[in-house]
């Protein structure tokens, strides 16, 4: 870690560098060309639709005119009094192929190979169904801490999924119980990918072994369901069980192990305090003595507990 | 940290007092500092921000950018949030528009997993061990009167993350990036450890085991992209792991049992557990993307993947007095999973309406590690196991092929049919209860328009799976030598289909209504019902079902207020069966009268309420009364989630059964929020936070330390706090 710290500080020292350096270019005004103040007087701070926060954004300095078109009819009014849409349209009702190639004559390499044929190209999305360039905190999409509202603008149900008592810490709602320590960009690519559910890396697991190396192996004592698929026994995003189990134990192991004595034996109020006291319904049920349920490097451990 | 902190304040401080360096370029951002008070220790409340402690935390939020209109500058861009929590995330970017790029990025997770329990342990180095004044114990009873000098236990963990990204493009078609990480994960991890082999004689402890390990990554990507619409593209993505603790190492608290060997009670009795062994895992991996005429496009993914470890095995036992007479067959195991993957997808517009998209999926983990004989000894408590007892572990592998072909059809209105049909076969290894497994699925739906202002979105989903054979004995014989099974034994019940293999259909429904009644009102409303069917006629997971209904709404109330909630009911429902029977009477592993059945039955509602109300007129009447300007934003926000989870248990008639209480867990948190700010760039942010939580779970309610004869628990209490959190920051946007 100190040697991690050393590469920031040096990474950063460099970036001093270039905020102290000379100035760059010579180009008209330090706030926008003509032709977008044009734009804004029509489109500036106080307006309607106020789009002026996009020059304090990574889409600075680029022009209106780079992603609308010349418009120049927009400057205009139909006979009914109505304004023309501009060159390129951007509104609810336009086609998506039109705004998802525009966006594409600069951001093409940045946007996944899989996006033909993904999910959300499927339904038809355009790039600005999510991102949102004019937004005055920049764009919502990107940031670690409001991504995920604009993904559960679709994906309702994955919103109640992430108030689930046990959850994957992904934060939207702004309570500090809630802390945004994940965003749903760390597992999912919304561009598309070669993973079911558009994950990031190749298969569940691995994108699993992202955070949970530790579990990777192989292992000596292999658990096969955990070796084939993490949601065997996990709900990623939430549960109303600890650890994001489906089912809570012994009841869910259960569902594959039925041997003779404890692993068949059923499990009821019986074990409770005061009737009785069952070590696989207290504490940390089967994992009291399974404690390496996902798999164990012991010679010793074929039944997971070393 | 602190010199992270110091040095990035001191580069807000000289960019901020940076005149512009020039035409056209721009230094703007803002900066938030301030305090959050707690109303008392809260881990539960915390787990996920690092706000856990009663009194005052500092707060700090900046971000910062240098930016110019020339397109060939370096911008550059700070970013820092909840600096003075244990949840702190630094971004550092700078890069030229369209040309290269480079990221810093650090971030601390905090995890909380408990707090409140107690333990006579504490670690030696390595080792747990007991007070020197220890008494031998044959059960747990009475212990919870002698904790006083027991040690406190908290399970926490915290992860430390610095990432480092690159990317660089040159001559128009090519980019590069590079992606490298390094988490530090330390803490605690909740470990339980057991004496003992078999039913009736396992004696048992829970202990704070702690964590200390490393995960380092690095991917690097050269992507070409042709202006014809062509894309290739080489990754390598290496991942390491590497743990700083082998073993876990504990005394036994428990006098020998009858059945132990001698010199495994207290106070020579000592056990070991492994850590989690360094590994890695790197993958080669090659994709593409063609344009094959203008309405079709092909896209390739390969990938050639390795996972090892190699770690020195500990020994059979930890237990020098227990007799080891035969060694281990290889002191380090060389275990390897080979992994391919290949992902070949065909899109197309067949014509004007129709678009079609077919898929083919390989999969195959190789688990080339090696299956070798293994003379264990039972949770350092007997000699060593005779020979006949000889285990042999079985590296799994698993081959997936998937082929989906996937339609939507135009229709006029601006409908849209959508259907699929998809085929995925599984092969696993010959000691695997399924050597393959078959499913065929179709998926069908429609997206439209009814009216102006109402837009539906149905899908339906079914599939069959169905395994050419089920061979439950198969691992079971598979793991052991030769000749020491019997032919009608087995360890699972032959009756018993394990859900992930077992024959199932799958039935889905959802549907997703949106409308838009007014300008400026939005409603939504949502359901999904899913369920799979196994073979009820076995043992085992019998069935499984979501149930969700949600609505949703957002409304404009007025030009700068708005209102917006979310209702929402989830049901998780599962029912399964099994025999109970014991080893001493075989010949009731056959015997129905000693049947069960459980249903699973979670339910959780949750319901949300935001109110946002920007630039406040009245406020804004106020704040000139005493002669201040600038605007107020007002907010409130509630949320509340309630999640009760039941298991009904039943038998026939030989077995006597009770009710399980149900868990329960409420979560009801309210905030009122106040933003004033400037003209002049000054801003005041207040929140104030109140959450009430509270849990029942008979798994720790008024469950002792000693309340399991044979096992040692913590004794911890379940989450249940009502807790007020004050925020406030002053910051300047610039």
């Amino acid at each position: 870690m100190q040697r991690g710290l050393a590469v920031m500080i040096g990474s950063l020292g460099v970036m001093i560098l270039f905020a102290l350096g000379p100035a760059q270019g010579d180009s008209a005004d330090a706030s926008d060309s003509d032709a977008d103040r044009v734009c804004l007087m029509c489109h500036g701070e106080g307006s309607a639709l106020p789009a002026h926060e996009i020059l304090r954004s990574a889409h600075a300095g680029i022009g209106c005119a780079a992603c609308h078109g010349p418009s120049q009819a927009h400057l205009g009014r139909n006979e009914d009094g109505t304004r023309p849409r501009t060159d390129v349209d951007y509104s609810s009702g336009a086609v998506p192929d039109a705004i998802n190639s525009r966006c594409s004559s600069c951001h093409a390499a940045e946007v996944s190979p899989h996006w033909t044929g993904s999910a959300h190209q499927f339904e038809r999305l355009a790039c600005t169904d999510c991102h949102s360039l004019h937004a005055s905190a920049g764009d919502p999409v990107l940031g670690s801490d409001s991504q995920a509202e604009v993904c559960f603008q679709c994906h309702q149900r994955s919103r109640s999924e992430f108030m689930l008592p046990h959850r994957h810490p992904v934060g939207f709602d702004g309570f500090s119980s809630d802390a945004n320590l994940l965003a749903c960009a760390d597992c999912h690519d919304a561009h598309g990918s070669a993973a079911p559910a558009d994950l990031k890396r190749m298969t569940l697991n691995e994108t699993c072994y992202e955070c949970h190396a530790e579990l990777r192996g192989p292992f000596l004592w292999e658990h096969a369901p955990v070796r084939e698929d993490c949601s065997s026994c996990h709900r990623p995003h939430g549960s109303v069980h600890d650890a994001l189990l489906r089912q809570r134990p012994p009841q869910l192991c259960q569902q594959c192990h039925l041997a003779q004595f404890h692993p068949g034996t059923v499990r009821s109020g019986t074990g409770l305090p005061p009737d009785g006291a069952d070590a696989n319904l207290l504490g940390q049920s089967c994992m009291n003595c399974h404690t390496a349920v996902h798999g164990s490097n012991h010679p010793s451990s074929p039944g997971f507990t070393r | 940290m602190r010199t992270l902190v110091s040095l990035l304040l001191s580069l807000v401080a000289i960019a901020t007092s940076l005149e512009a360096r020039g035409d056209g370029v721009r230094l703007f951002g803002q900066v938030d500092l301030g305090l959050a008070w707690l109303e008392q220790d809260a881990g539960h409340y915390g787990r996920f921000s690092g706000l856990d402690s009663d009194g005052f935390t500092p707060l700090v939020d900046f971000r910062l950018e240098r930016r110019s209109d020339d397109p060939e500058a370096w911008y550059l861009r700070l970013d820092g949030e909840r600096v003075g929590l244990a949840s702190r995330r630094v971004n550092a970017r700078a890069g030229r528009r369209a040309r290269q790029a480079i990221e810093l990025d650090w971030r601390e997770l905090p995890g909380w997993t408990l707090s409140g329990g107690r333990t006579p342990f504490r670690l030696e180095g390595d080792r747990f061990v007991l007070p020197g004044n220890w008494s031998g114990i044959d059960s747990t009873a009475g212990l919870s009167g002698q904790d006083d000098a027991w040690s406190p236990v908290e399970i926490r963990s915290q992860r430390k993350r610095l990432d480092l990204s690159y990317w660089q493009s040159f001559r128009d078609r090519w980019r590069f990036e590079v992606d490298a990480s390094e988490q530090r994960r330390e803490g605690s991890r909740l470990l339980g450890a057991i004496f003992g082999y078999t039913g009736g004689n396992p004696r048992g402890m829970l202990l704070p085991a702690l964590v200390d390990d490393t995960t380092q990554r690095i991917e690097s990507r050269m992507i070409y992209a042709d202006p014809s619409g062509h894309e290739l593209g080489l990754a390598w993505l290496g991942s390491f792991y590497r743990n700083r603790r082998e073993a876990i190492a504990f005394d036994n608290p428990f006098n020998r049992h009858p059945q132990w060997a001698p010199g495994t009670g207290y106070p020579d009795g000592s056990g070991q557990i492994a850590d989690h062994p360094d590994n890695s895992a790197q993958q080669l991996r090659a994709f593409g993307s063609w344009k094959l005429g203008e309405q079709t496009r092909l896209g390739a993914d390969l990938a050639l993947g390795q996972m090892r470890q190699n770690d020195w095995l500990l020994p059979y036992t930890g237990n020098p007095a227990l007799q080891v007479e035969q060694s281990l067959p290889v002191m380090r195991l060389d275990a390897e999973m080979r992994t391919r993957l290949a992902n070949l997808r065909l899109a197309t517009r067949w014509f004007d309406r129709l678009n079609l998209v077919l898929n083919y999926r390989f999969d195959d983990r190789d688990n080339r590690t090696p299956a070798l004989a293994w003379r264990i000894v039972g949770a350092d408590s007997q000699h060593q196991r005779p020979s006949e007892e000889t285990r042999i572990n079985l590296p799994y592998s698993l081959r997936r092929q998937t082929l989906d072909i996937d339609g939507h059809w135009r229709l006029a209105g601006r409908q849209r049919l959508v259907a699929g049909l998809d085929f995925k076969r599984e092969d696993r290894d010959d000691f695997a209860e399924v050597a393959q497994l078959d499913q065929w699925g179709v998926t069908a739906g429609w997206r439209g328009r009814l009216g102006p202002a109402l837009r539906l979105r149905v899908d339906a989903e079914h599939s069959l799976r169905r395994f050419a054979e089920y061979e439950g004995r198969a691992p079971y014989r598979a793991g052991r030598l030769p000749g020491n099974v019997d032919p009608d034994d087995f360890e699972n019940h032959p009756e018993l289909r394990k859900y992930n293999v077992a024959d199932r259909v799958r039935t889905g429904l959802s549907l997703r209504l949106n409308a838009q009644p007014a300008a400026r009102l939005n409603l939504g409303l949502g359901a999904r019902y899913f369920r799979d069917d196994y073979d009820d006629a076995r043992f085992g997971l019998d069935r499984a079902e979501v149930r969700t209904i949600n609505a949703d709404f957002g409304w404009q109330l007025a030009r700068r207020v708005s209102l917006s909630g979310l209702l929402s009911s989830d049901r998780y429902r599962a029912e399964q069966s099994g025999r109970d029977w014991p080893g001493f009477a075989p010949q009731l592993a056959f015997d129905p009268s000693r049947n069960w059945w459980v249903g699973h039955d979670d339910r959780v509602e949750t319901a949300s309420l935001s109110l946002v109300w920007r630039e406040a007129g009245f406020m804004r009447w106020a704040l000139s009364l005493v002669g201040l300007e600038g605007s107020v934003d007002l907010g409130a926000d509630f949320v509340h989630v309630r999640a009760r989870g039941t298991i009904d248990v039943r038998a026939a008639e030989a077995l006597t059964v009770e009710p399980l209480p149900d868990t329960l867990s409420r979560r009801q948190s309210w905030a009122a929020w106040v933003r004033w700010q400037t003209a002049a760039g000054w801003r005041v942010r207040l929140r104030v936070e109140h959450e009430d939580f509270r849990s029942r779970d008979y798994a720790s309610d008024g469950v002792e330390i000693d309340s399991v004869a044979n096992l040692l628990l913590l004794g911890q209490p379940a989450p249940d706090y009502s807790i007020l959190a004050v925020l406030a920051t002053i910051g300047y946007r610039f």
